[in-house]
């Protein structure tokens, strides 16, 4: 017995690295099988915080045509085009904006990544600066086959700010995640009024007093 | 009793003076950043590279300029501002792509990418010697204006241990009670400004 229990012992001892990793793996999948907390649901015209960008998602539409704000779009080729003001949060002019947006697209969807356009005068990839709201067109071109949703569900995606990173104590925008959602009901094939711009910058009133 | 005190305040200052010179360990970014040269407008600053001098800038709500025949009107949710500069290179030629306007709360707004080719824009291309009239274009918030600095580079990523032009903007239009003068349009096809 006692020779047994010695043994059980000793085999305790030196595996008890492995029984530690063995029941953290554990705890950790039980905890990941959970359900996962609801994510927020945003309306059209609300302002969403997504780190680097606030975005006020307006309206989206497939079109057909064969340019939709500058994005050509190849026969039997549609494109999914979402309407928002983006405003830079940050503290210096970006264009890292590709990653803000994400529809929840159904299987078969393979898209490429957005065409992103400034709606003020048709540029691609334009060039955004803090505290300047602008409204943008997300474009993505997908198959034409595919049948999307009466009602897109898209996902808005968040870094966080870092202002040291750990080699060059640069500022960093690290860590995406999904922080919101919002549906937009989709129009098909319906030409674009044209949209009005965003209004200026709350501070624009006071443009002719600036100490 | 004394000795234990005396060994605790010592452990205490060592501990002070570790915390102390980890707060304040320089990063790598600044060890080996850019070397500010600081002039005033209507001053020379002289980089390693070039001569910059800042002669005006101006507010426009509106800018114009003609392009392959057509008048193109930009607009923008802030002010348009148009910086012009005499800059010179010194030992080479060289080329300028771009500036930046820093604003008075450390905003960095890069030069604006939407004017296609205007007339005497960046790219600017210098020449040893041969003084040439440049322009930079920014978008800015009106509440960015004031105390802010140009910040003028080589084309090319940002220097590393090597000089940058940093030009504060002090002598900006005002009217006589010390408001900004804002233009509604501003045509850029002249470097005096005037209408074509």
């Amino acid at each position: 017995m006692r020779p047994a229990l010695g043994k059980l012992k000793t085999r305790i001892a030196t595996g008890v690295g492995s029984t530690v990793a063995v029941c953290t793996a554990t705890v950790y999948t039980i905890m990941g099988a959970g359900t996962v907390a609801p994510v927020t649901q945003y309306q059209p015209g609300a302002q969403i915080d997504a780190g680097r960008w606030q975005v006020v998602p307006h309206r989206a539409w497939i079109s057909k045509a064969e340019r939709v704000y500058g994005v050509r779009v190849q026969p039997g080729q549609q494109a999914l085009v979402v309407e928002v003001d983006l405003n830079n949060r940050s503290a210096s002019s970006s264009r890292a904006y590709n990653d803000t947006l994400k529809p929840k697209w159904p299987a078969d969807a393979k898209p490429e990544n957005p065409d992103v356009a400034l709606l003020r005068d048709s540029k691609m990839i334009p060039l955004l600066h803090p505290g300047m709201p602008e409204r943008v067109a997300y474009v993505w071109v997908l198959s034409g086959s595919v049948s999307l949703p009466e009602k897109m569900p898209i996902e808005v995606i968040a870094q966080t700010y870092k202002p040291v990173d750990n080699l060059y104590g640069t500022p960093l925008w690290t860590n995406p995640k999904v922080i919101g959602q919002f549906t937009l009901p989709l129009d098909i094939a319906t030409a674009p009024a044209t949209g009005t711009l965003p209004a200026a910058s709350s501070a624009a009133g006071s443009t002719e007093r600036v100490s | 009793m004394k000795r234990r005190l005396a060994t605790l305040a010592l452990i205490l200052i060592a501990a002070a003076v570790l915390f102390a010179m980890q707060r304040t360990t320089p990063r790598y970014d600044e060890l080996t950043g850019a070397i500010p040269v600081r002039a005033g407008m209507h001053e020379t600053a002289s980089t390693r590279l070039f001569d910059i001098e800042v002669q005006r800038v101006q507010f426009a709500r509106k800018i114009a300029y003609r392009y392959i025949g057509k008048d193109v009107v930009l607009t923008t949710s802030g002010l348009w501002a148009i910086v012009t500069a005499s800059l010179t290179a010194r030992s080479e030629s060289m080329s300028i792509t771009r500036g930046f306007w820093d604003g008075p709360q450390g905003l960095r707004y890069e030069q604006s990418d939407r004017a296609v080719n205007p007339p005497h824009m960046t790219p600017i291309r210098l020449d040893p010697g041969l003084s040439t009239l440049g322009r930079f274009l920014f978008e800015v918030r009106p509440d960015q204006v004031g105390d802010a600095t140009l910040v003028v580079w080589p084309s090319g990523l940002p220097p590393r241990l090597d000089a940058e032009a940093h030009i504060a903007l002090d002598d900006l239009p005002r009217a006589a009670d010390g408001a900004l003068e804002v233009a509604d349009l501003v045509s850029l096809n002249r470097l005096d400004g005037a209408q074509p």
